[in-house]
């Protein structure tokens, strides 16, 4: 970035520097403007985003306190992993996450088309399913412990219709648990979903449709042939975002939930990097415990981006 | 909205209807938590007691008024607002740039793409082992209780998913305008600021919204850099009122706090849903 | 005199330093150069000027406010140029944990901290902490002995402790009447905690108020249990690694404590419920009894009458031989090792824990003083002068699970979530706590 900004002071220089290497001057010239816009993004990151990562990345290698300076114990942390069963079974959850993906995908996508083709309420219902992300995940928290309690609307409303037998501490059963958090997670993420595909249908091109409208398409075929494809890089920004949310951003509902219980039945894997951090103050091992699913992720991505790019060869 | 709206069937809409009403009943499922804010936030703890979830029978504004004095949230309030604001603006801009440079300034579709698989990365680092490093970074840098260290976290927060939001977004701008603006001897800055904001201007509403919201809400990061009572922000005024102690006896004014906490971030959406929506208008982004 | 983990582990820790720090100051470069820096530091430092003291009550508790502001200001009058400057902070653990974490970690931060006793807080920090032994009056050291374990090890003085605290279970005496029970008859054993709550059920009240979506409410009956079965040196030796968790004796306070929850004596739904949100079946006359904390005497006292409300002190305390009354310490003050005025800090921890800031408490908060020289004479709520009497007569020890690793405890907490839930057995729960118990930290 120096050498740039000192091309651009002297031109002199450069020019004698053009005579020599003509082929990378030019480049520096034509990439000059990318690296200053680049600049302030990368230079906060740096600083407070990958810094931080590398210090992080010690302290994985360490055994450490917080406090007392750290001890390096190798790869020790990361041994302890494959061992842990409650590590193992946080990665199982979020895993059981990472499957329910494809929900996570197409139904705020089916919903933004609804309410696209002029679906009744629609804008109404559109507000209404953002009002769960405006909430502080405290306020979520507490009520869906009240609903779902075993004098709770829900169980009511399950006796009412004649499934009584079907009532059950939803938050407090090892086999209920994932399937209510995910349930909770889910519909709280419905609206922010929905938002994003809005935005992209909104950029829509109405001739389009009339186009296929002349042609005689029907509703359906105009949405597969349309409205799926123009949503398309839509659902790759969105997926990629949720995927990522499984392993870094499920802790705050989940906490206020369950606290990852009973036993560790619904315990995450961020909810597990946390505990160990803050709940048994064993920082080395949370900091591994991050590293590696830093990897994981980073996996998990790739693997998406490669599916999508073969979508788009077929 | 439009022609091709305007000319839709209404049997079209009624084909729709066992979606719409099966939708209508989400929705009210999603708009409910709010409803239940609002009223344990207005009715007496005795009131609470009685039932969490049940018809009040009596209004009181004492916890409000409650939450507001005990922990002097007016004045964390505006402190929250001018972090927040100043974090928002630079978030976007800056990653508007960086999503800019990397989608339309020239640089080889590889390093484009590198760029943006960076940014998911840094989006998937996990806070929670970076609280303490970047406590660390802020203290070496002297920037302890200042806000001008919470914005740079911040902004360090938020942009990996603005630039990634972003490159989506600017990607979906013809290159041929660009290049045309190029060929007619605009520079880098020009085409930024006159091309692609103007036609990128809903997502960085989207954007803003977004962010907004995220920074808004957040508790540790404030409550850990901002040390100095005078200066912190709503959030952890709000997690204050919490009594871990004295169980209980303050479930409905910690309700109230979090709820006048919410109520910026509702406002905005309200107030953007029209924008956030109509934003990318047809002919915007073709 | 106590052989636990908190007491074996500064000298690993001390040992670990010498080994690794040299080697990590280099590897990690700035963030941790400023750690060798100041190893020294705390201790000394002037006698005036402002000391910055976090306290995580005061924001929420007027009660707790005015007593710490009475105090404050008698140090103030005796101590010319030194002032002190409160800081609320939340009271949230987990969030104060990760603020202590910061703080300490970076050398900077509050000159007292208000700490969680036990591995919970003091022994999980105890690094940054200063050894206040040589800086305060030893007549208060004195006065606090029954309750140092909480904030001593290692032959180190890490705070005072500012009130005592027991796990013990309140109960309304009307509806106890009501169900056809002898309001004034003591339970003393653990057999009839278990009629008395039978008979509260089939009187149609919930007999026992609990909320155990955290866990806590397994931590707390496992203090409240165990007296009855295991004695003080028992519970030394399950924190010393000498007795196993899958030790017979605690199979058996696992399977009395899970027999309560099967027979439907606790709140119907318990384990779904939040710890912040069961209170309000006691107080508005739901519930017969509520486990909870001697701390809560007075809060409670206000909600159902202060004459209407007696206490169940721990089941066999009276007649475990020798005497064990599982009890603790509420809450610690402390003095940062990275004070710059850590003997006045020091002073001022000192006269947190005195006599008058003790029985201000007492007859403010209702917290039992942890300093024995302070009266407990006259008061307007009997529980507290029921359990103040308990206290003097029997001999007060630690509760079991405060000793154990903060890891352990928190794996105790969960694996009987499990147990209460069906899918697992006493055996195998503990057997699962034995497995964290051994695993390498």
């Amino acid at each position: 970035m120096v050498s740039t900004h000192m091309s651009l002071q002297r031109p002199a220089a450069e020019e004698a520097a053009h005579s020599r290497r003509p082929a990378s001057r030019r480049r520096w010239v034509r990439w000059a403007p990318a690296v200053l816009f680049l600049a302030p993004a990368v230079a906060i990151l740096a600083v407070f985003r990958v810094l931080p990562f590398v210090y992080a990345g010690y302290y994985s290698l360490t055994e450490w306190d917080g406090i007392e300076p750290p001890t390096f114990v190798g790869v020790d942390n990361y041994a302890r992993l494959l061992s842990d069963p409650v590590a193992l079974e946080a990665i199982k959850n979020t895993g059981l996450l990472v499957l329910t993906l494809p929900l996570w995908i197409f139904l705020p996508m089916a919903i933004a088309i609804l309410v696209h083709e002029g679906m009744w309420l629609g804008r109404a219902i559109r507000l209404a399913l953002v009002i769960p992300i405006l909430l502080s995940p405290a306020i979520i928290g507490l009520y869906f412990s009240l609903v779902l309690r075993l004098d709770g609307p829900v169980n009511e409303l399950l006796g009412a219709i004649g499934l009584g037998g079907l009532a059950t501490e939803w938050l407090a059963e090892p086999h209920t648990v994932m399937p209510a958090f995910l349930t909770i997670a889910l519909w709280g993420a419905l609206g922010l979903g929905t938002l994003f595909y809005g935005a992209g249908l909104a950029s829509l091109d109405d001739e389009l449709y009339e186009a296929a409208a002349i042609d005689g398409a029907s509703t359906l075929q105009r949405v597969r042939h349309v409205t799926i494809p123009h949503l398309r890089p839509v659902a790759v920004f969105w997926s990629l975002f949720v995927l990522i949310s499984f392993f870094t951003a499920m802790f705050p509902l989940l906490f206020t939930l369950t606290s990852g219980g009973p036993g560790h039945r619904s315990t995450t894997i961020d909810l597990y990097i946390y505990q160990a951090a803050f709940e048994n103050f064993d920082f080395g091992y949370s900091a591994a415990l991050g590293t590696s699913v830093l990897l994981l992720v980073a996996v998990l991505a790739v693997i998406q981006l490669r599916l999508i790019a073969r979508g788009d060869e077929a | 909205m439009s022609t091709a709206v305007a000319t839709r069937a209404r049997g079209q809409r009624l084909r729709m209807l066992p979606a719409t009403v099966m939708l209508a009943l989400v929705g009210v499922t999603t708009a409910f938590p709010l409803l239940y804010a609002l009223v344990t936030a207005l009715r007496t703890q005795s009131d609470y007691g009685r039932g969490s979830l049940a018809v009040p029978r009596e209004i009181t504004f004492q916890n409000l008024q409650d939450a507001w004095q005990a922990a002097g949230l007016g004045r964390l309030a505006v402190n929250s607002l001018i972090v927040v604001s100043i974090s928002v603006a630079v978030t976007v801009l800056v990653s508007s740039m960086a999503a800019f440079a990397l989608v339309h300034l020239g640089l080889p579709a590889r390093v484009g793409r590198f760029g943006t698989l960076t940014a998911l990365f840094l989006l998937a680092l996990p806070s929670t082992v970076l609280i303490t490093p970047i406590f660390k970074v802020t203290l070496d840098l002297g920037l302890l209780n200042s806000y001008l260290g919470l914005v740079l976290v911040y902004v360090s927060l938020s942009s990996p998913f603005g630039i990634y939001m972003m490159t989506t977004y600017f990607r979906a701008v013809p290159r041929e305008i660009l290049q045309a603006a190029e060929v007619d001897g605009a520079s880098a800055p020009r085409r930024f600021v006159s091309i692609a904001i103007p036609l990128a201007r809903p997502a960085m509403a989207t954007l803003t919204a977004l962010t907004a919201l995220t920074l808004w809400n957040d508790l540790l990061f404030s409550l850990i850099l901002i040390q100095d009572p005078q200066r912190r922000t709503l959030t952890v005024g709000v997690s204050l009122l919490e009594s871990s102690f004295a169980q209980s006896s303050s479930a409905v004014v910690l309700t109230a706090g979090l709820l006048i906490s919410t109520l910026p971030p509702l406002v905005l959406f309200i107030f953007m849903n029209r924008s956030l929506m109509r934003g990318l208008v047809a002919g915007a982004l073709k | 005199m106590i052989h636990s983990i908190a007491e074996a582990r500064p000298d690993r820790r001390r040992f670990l330093r010498l080994l690794g720090g040299g080697a990590a100051v280099m590897a990690a470069g700035p963030v941790l150069a400023a750690c060798g820096a100041d190893e020294t530091s705390g201790g000394g430092g002037e006698m005036t000027g402002e000391l910055e003291v976090w306290d995580f009550l005061r924001a929420a508790w007027p009660e707790w406010k005015q007593v710490q502001t009475r105090a404050d200001e008698r140090f103030q009058g005796a101590h010319e140029g030194a002032t002190v400057k409160r800081v609320e902070q939340p009271s949230d653990t987990a969030t104060y944990n990760q603020l202590l974490q910061s703080a300490i970690t970076s050398r900077s931060g509050p000159d007292v901290l208000l700490m969680q006793p036990y591995t919970a807080g003091v022994f999980s920090f105890q690094s940054g902490l200063a050894d206040i032994t040589d800086a305060v009056d030893p007549a208060i050291v004195e006065a606090v002995e029954p309750s140092l374990a909480s904030a001593q090890a290692d032959g180190k003085l890490y705070g005072l402790p500012t009130g005592l605290q027991a796990n013990v279970i309140f109960y309304n005496k009307e509806i106890f009447a009501a169900a056809g029970l002898d309001p004034d008859a003591a339970i003393t054993t653990y057999d009839q905690l278990v009629g008395a709550g039978q008979q509260l059920k089939s009187a149609g009240y919930t007999p026992i108020a609990g909320g155990n979506k955290e866990g806590e409410i397994n931590g707390w009956m496992n203090s409240f249990l165990f007296p009855g079965l295991g004695t003080y040196e028992d519970s030394l030796k399950l924190a010393s690694g000498e007795m196993e968790f899958t030790d017979d004796l605690m199979v058996e306070v696992v399977e009395r404590y899970v027999a309560m929850v099967s027979q439907g004596l606790f709140t119907e739904g318990m384990q779904s419920m939040p710890l912040s949100d069961y209170e309000p079946q006691f107080r508005n006359g739901e519930a017969g009894m509520i486990l909870s904390l001697a701390t809560n005497g007075i809060n409670l006292s206000g909600a159902v009458g202060n004459d209407n409300l007696g206490v169940i002190q721990a089941p066999g305390i009276a007649s475990a031989t020798p005497h064990y009354y599982p009890a603790g310490t509420a809450l610690v003050w402390c003095v940062s090792r990275f004070s710059e005025r850590a003997d006045l800090a020091a002073e001022f921890v000192a006269s947190l824990a005195d006599a008058d800031t003790s029985q201000d408490l007492y007859t403010t908060v209702g917290w039992l003083p942890a300093n024995t020289t302070a009266e407990t004479g006259d008061t307007d709520y009997p529980v507290l002068a029921e359990m103040a009497d308990a206290y003097s007569t029997y001999e007060i020890h630690e509760a079991p699970g405060t000793q154990w690793r903060a890891d352990l405890a928190n794996a105790y907490k969960s694996q009987l979530q499990l147990v209460i839930a069906g899918s697992a057995s006493a055996v195998e729960a503990l057997a699962e706590v034995q497995r964290v118990a051994d695993q390498s930290r």
